[in-house]
């Protein structure tokens, strides 16, 4: 691409030539045409550069000092990145920019970067020389979003020639792709005080009183001969005159069933603040915790349309299984179909511009001319349209008269336009999804398979089991009867149930401060507040509505969810109906 | 503007990633003296009489750097108007004296420098800047700011401190194969003296138009040659977008045509 320098030289060089010439003022003319050969030389080495130098560097990436094609890594956790650009024979660039490609689904670590030779404003870029065959190195820090998927794709160059005349935009590839897991809190186990009273319990509960292991008196009974001597109460049999043995309960797991709600709605936003982050994080904590203590966990995965059971189980495999699982449900792959808007169009380009600037290059995606539409300005976006299909056309190998079709259907576009951008790393977000109609639609849907799915866990599962539905509620603060049918049936079975809602902002639905809004705020705030306003009586509606029956409600912004998740399944352990110790 | 390369902030590797040499001189303060020295050089040939006004005309120069990104191209104009005005027109047609040569070559090197020492302090990305942007640019520049200062405009920092030997001895290449180039395919035009009465076109006019036939020459064979070298270095995916794209520009009416009204019909049966 030429600068606007080159522009200016070369026009005043031409003009300094000609009029030079004809009015045979021989130093003016000399002078402006060894500007114009001067120009000429260097745009033949910049191309030379371009075209055929920058094809032979290779780039070498490692993650966490691994250079593999694919990997496992966590969110928030910390990745050590290091890039290597090596010329793969003598090469002369005397000044190119490097950018490691950063999906969306990537924050990069600026905090510790300031001591870098270059800066470190942006530390996945640098600007070098290269010469010879010398390595160009640099690295960087990030940390992963969200769970799912990540994909290093490659790295950005930029090449400048010394003069500012001349620039080129390549990207040279080193895919490689990661399976981000959900990093699981840490919670303290709770051991909730009521267990310590020795209560009696109401009629019609039942209680596990089986003789066991476990620490708790279940009965004092006549010794039978075999009986283990250190079971023998030496002070009663004393008492009685007769030996009698100690029986003590036997304390059994309670098995927790996680329902995970990984519908449309909950995969809307970007990566770490989408309502699925949150309720993977905290299915992949409570998982953790109950397994810490031996309890078997289970899981149920509902999308819109169906569900997917995972047995329970315990122990490490099962864990990171569950782990595989949950991150697979958090890769965004299969988006509802968008319309076309020229925001999309606009971010398309900007993405393909960057991944692959070689096959928009006007010498190579040739568009033929055309005085239509008349004004300029459509018809150069009718350029940029048909050379944007030449390039999804060839990317995703489709048939012959796609790219025709591609130029005047809409949809069509939109469709393989949202498929490039979801492709390239980006999250359920404007204007790649459109939220709202698709959400309204799906409730139904969404509501249906989770009552069904709950049904069935409930008809197969024992007494006192622990549910928990991870399911964002809070834009519907009134459940459908099926499901809060389905909810009454496991409280039926003397089952817990928990519920658990992800926050958007992933800010507490707390009381709203009034003093803070006056007549002055902008309209934004006002907004924000009106949402929160909003989403705090759904909030209450909500924990209303399911206290009712007997499900307490815990929001997954609140770091108290976890422990809210650990006491319900202590309750349901113990046989009590509340924390307060009445059985 | 004079800085020393030697860099003591934490973390730095002067040799890492570009080839420096140990000259403790800035690459802008090496490329502003530069200019400086060449614009001396140009403006002496427009006021040959009084140094005091050369020096100031060498000064004005310098500080149109300060302007924009591509105050370059008001250096050339200047330099061309002052040309203009001083040079008397000869009748006799060209006289490819050393002279005009080294006017050539310091032009040049005063242009060369000046882009260099823009590059080096200005914004290539969007390749414009404000008045009040360049001059804190600049300021920023002579005073050795981290990169940082300069992110809010998109500054190059190629942390090129030192300007060495090398890129000096290529820009005297670059000043000089032009004007030497030059200077010989001037010698060369007109071909032929009877080319005027021929073509009943005054002398400048013939000369104007062989020149310019010789430099069109010149440049489509020397990019044809270059393309066709680059066509064969094409990776199957450009090949393939190339091709697709001369196949569609001999049938794109056509198609276009079938397709609007494919999608025309579609719609009408979606109604």
């Amino acid at each position: 691409m030429i600068t606007n320098r080159a522009q200016w030289l070369i026009l005043l060089g031409v003009a300094g030539g000609v009029i030079g010439t004809l009015t045979n003022k021989g130093l003016l003319a000399h002078a402006s045409l060894a500007v114009l050969a001067w120009i000429f030389g260097e745009w033949l080495l910049f191309r030379w550069r371009v075209e055929l130098q920058l094809r032979h560097l290779r780039c070498v990436r490692k993650v966490n000092g691994s250079a593999d094609e694919s990997g496992t890594l966590w969110t928030g956790r910390r990745v050590n990145v290091s890039v290597e650009i090596i010329p793969e024979r003598a090469l002369r660039i005397p000044f190119i920019r490097l950018r490691d490609w950063q999906p969306e689904n990537l924050t990069i670590d600026r905090v510790d970067q300031i001591d870098r030779a270059d800066g470190g404003d942006w530390p996945n870029e640098i600007d070098a020389s290269v010469s010879g065959r010398t390595p160009v190195e640099f690295a960087y820090t990030c940390r992963p979003n969200g769970a799912g998927m990540l994909r290093f794709r490659g790295v950005c160059v930029c090449v400048f020639d010394l003069h500012g005349l001349f620039i080129a935009r390549r990207f040279v590839p080193a895919q490689q792709n990661f399976r981000v897991l959900p990093t699981s809190v840490t919670v303290d186990a709770t051991h909730p005080l009521a267990k310590r009273v020795n209560a009696l319990p109401p009629p019609g509960i039942h209680r596990l009183q089986r003789a066991g292991m476990g620490s708790e008196l279940l009965e004092l009974r006549e010794y039978v001969p075999g009986d283990p001597p250190k079971a023998i109460a030496w002070k009663v049999s004393a008492r009685r005159d007769q030996l009698m043995t100690r029986e003590y309960e036997s304390e059994v797991p309670i098995r927790t069933t996680l329902f995970v709600d990984c519908s449309f709605g909950t995969k809307h936003g970007a990566f770490g603040q989408r309502p699925l982050d949150q309720i993977v994080r905290l299915a992949a904590s409570i998982a953790r915790s109950a397994m810490s203590v031996r309890d078997p966990v289970g899981l149920v995965t509902c999308d819109d349309a169906k569900a997917q059971h995972m047995a329970s189980g315990a122990g490490d495999r099962h864990f990171f299984q569950m782990l595989d699982r949950l991150s697979g449900k958090a890769v965004t792959t299969s988006p509802p179909p968008v319309r076309f808007t020229q925001q999309l169009m606009d971010e398309t380009w900007r993405v393909c511009s960057k991944l692959h600037p070689e096959l928009l290059e006007p010498k190579i995606n040739q568009v033929p001319f055309t005085w239509f539409p008349l004004r300029r300005g459509k018809r150069l976006d009718r350029f940029r349209r048909t050379r944007l299909a030449a390039v999804l056309t060839e990317i995703y190998s489709l048939t012959p008269d796609q790219p025709q079709n591609l130029i005047f259907d809409d949809a069509r576009l939109a469709e393989v336009c949202q498929r490039f951008l979801i492709d390239a790393g980006y999250g359920w977000t404007w204007p790649v999804v459109d939220r709202r109609p698709n959400e309204l639609q799906d409730w139904h849907g969404k509501f249906e398979v989770l009552s069904d799915a709950l049904t069935r866990v409930v008809a197969r599962s024992h007494d006192h089991e622990l549910l928990v539905l991870l399911v964002d509620l809070l834009d519907h603060p009134d459940p459908p009867g099926r499901l809060t049918a389905a909810i009454r049936l496991a409280r039926a079975h003397h089952h817990r149930v928990v519920v658990i809602c992800p926050c958007p902002d992933d800010c507490r639905p707390g009381s709203l401060n009034m003093t803070d809004l006056s007549s002055r705020q902008s309209l934004s705030r006002l907004l924000s507040h009106a949402e929160r306003a909003r989403r705090i009586n759904s909030a209450e509606k909500l924990q209303r509505a399911l206290r009712r029956i007997g499900v307490p409600v815990a929001f997954a912004s609140d770091g108290r969810a976890v422990q809210l998740v650990l006491a319900e399944a202590e309750l349901a352990r113990s046989g009590r109906t509340s924390r307060t110790g009445s059985r | 503007m004079m800085q020393h390369a030697s860099d003591h902030r934490p973390g730095f590797d002067s040799t890492k990633n570009v080839a420096r040499s140990n000259d403790a001189l800035a690459a802008s303060t090496a490329y502003l003296i530069l200019a400086g020295l060449s614009a001396f050089f140009v403006s002496f040939w427009f006021s040959p009489n009084d140094t005091i006004i050369t020096i100031l005309i060498a000064v004005f120069f310098v500080m149109t750097l300060g302007i924009r990104f591509w105050s370059v191209a008001l250096i050339f104009l200047m330099v061309q108007v002052g040309l203009f005005l001083a040079e008397p027109g000869s009748v006799g047609g060209y006289s490819s004296s050393p002279g005009s040569s080294l006017v050539s070559i310091g032009l040049l090197v005063l242009l060369i420098s000046c882009c260099r020492y823009l590059t080096l302090t200005s914004s290539p990305a969007p390749y414009r800047l404000s008045n009040r942007s360049s001059v804190q640019v600049a300021f920023f520049h002579a005073t050795r700011e981290p990169r940082q200062a300069f992110a809010p405009f998109g500054v190059l920092s190629r942390d090129e401190s030192t300007v060495g030997s090398a890129e000096l001895f290529t820009m005297l290449g670059r000043a000089v194969i032009p004007v030497v180039s030059i200077s010989f395919m001037l010698a060369l035009v007109p071909l032929d003296p009877d080319t005027p009465e021929i073509a009943r076109l005054i002398p400048p006019a013939v000369r104007t138009i062989t020149l310019g036939i010789i430099l069109l020459a010149i440049c489509v064979l020397t990019n044809s040659l270059l393309s066709i070298l680059i066509w064969r270095k094409l990776s199957p995916a450009e090949a393939r977008i190339f091709a697709r794209s001369e196949l569609s520009k001999w049938i794109h009416r056509e198609v276009s045509r079938v397709s609007r009204r494919r999608i025309r019909f579609r719609n009408s049966r979606r109604r």
